[in-house]
């Protein structure tokens, strides 16, 4: 990478992770403001008991589970954020692509949700399928893809992601019920991205599915 | 005073229906645009709170639809941006809101306020 492509690679990269956090942050307040409220219900219930009639200990077991699992989402997206955080940490590393796609989702998830549409992860089989490369540019190529899926869909798609080993490359694909693909438009970042990885993105069953294949990186 | 709450977290605008219900204050809720312009043709309703980032319809752009059609209705946006200025910059607008989560306290504080027409206090 010369000198002019490190800072244009540097550039995007960072308004990338800044595009991720910013989203994240978003996604924890949400849950926090319903743990908020959740827990302020359970303190006025508490008050009126005081005053008059008992407290309902379904009533109160309801919303005890509803902020305990506000508080589970939230702990998954921070612990996946954790994960991506240290994506930069290492160049080059082995990324289980099992994990890094349901990282991935984790954290993305709200930017297809404010769309209206859905992002699962759909793996029948969840097996350890590492590939040898750079998970940072990796996850901006996932993002090159999915911000590529949403901006051709429309509310109510739902986008599947599975991954696949094939010899020693790894493949994530993302697919939806409509013909929405497309080919991604030409990008000098996405042309620079896909050559440090040694990738390639493919439009493929009649516009309903991008295959995003990446070889191992030689140490 | 009727109130409409939107935002598509059902376990939020439940709870605050609830507790503004509990404070003799009538708030229904809806989780999304087009169910709040429904409830707003149903029942007027003197005051909206509004989340800015909802799937589908925003909620300034429906702010835009519930202000065109009863421009009586005052509003609160809430709001998931971590600061004013980081929400002023996102919206280019003033409008009247609070940062999630919300104080309670805050948001029957600026209830009062838009109900009685007092001047509008930001954060």
């Amino acid at each position: 990478m010369n000198k002019e492509e490190w800072e244009k690679c540097y550039a995007r990269g960072l308004a990338f992770f800044g595009r991720i956090s910013a989203n994240v942050s978003h996604e924890i307040k949400n849950h926090l403001a319903v743990i908020n409220e959740l827990g302020g219900l359970l303190q006025d219930l508490s008050i009126m008991a005081q005053k008059k009639d008992g407290l309902d200990p379904d009533r109160v077991d309801r919303l005890a589970g509803n902020i305990t699992a506000q508080v589970s989402q939230s702990d998954k997206i921070v612990r996946a954020f954790n994960y991506f955080s240290h994506s930069v940490d290492r160049t080059q590393t082995s990324v289980d692509l099992d994990e890094f796609a349901e990282i991935m989702v984790t954290i993305t998830r709200r930017l297809a949700a404010v769309k209206g549409m859905e992002l699962v992860y759909n793996q029948e089989k969840r097996q350890h399928s590492p590939v040898f490369t750079n998970p940072f540019l990796l996850e901006q190529l996932y993002h090159f893809c999915l911000e590529h899926i949403i901006a051709q869909g429309k509310s109510g798609l739902i986008i599947s992601l599975r991954i696949a080993k094939e010899g020693t490359k790894g493949k994530l694909s993302f697919s939806c019920p409509e013909p929405v693909m497309g080919n991604i438009p030409e990008d000098d970042y996405l042309d620079l991205l896909n050559q440090e990885l040694k990738a390639s993105i493919e439009c493929g069953r009649d516009k309903r599915e991008l295959v995003l294949t990446i070889e191992p990186l030689s140490f | 005073m009727k109130i409409l709450l939107v935002d598509d977290e059902i376990e939020l605008v439940s709870a605050m229906s609830e507790r503004l219900g509990l404070r003799g204050i009538e708030a229904d809720f809806a989780t999304n645009a087009i169910q709040a312009l429904q409830m707003a043709g149903e029942k007027k309703y003197d005051l909206a709170v509004l989340d800015v980032k909802m799937p589908g319809i925003s909620g300034l752009d429906l702010w835009k639809l519930l202000k065109e059609q009863y421009p009586e209705m005052k509003f609160i946006f809430l709001t998931g941006h971590t600061s004013q200025d980081d929400f002023k910059a996102g919206t280019k607008t003033g409008h009247n809101y609070l940062l999630k989560p919300i104080s309670f306290d805050a948001l029957l504080e600026r209830i009062n306020q838009s109900i009685s027409g007092s001047p509008e206090r930001e954060g």
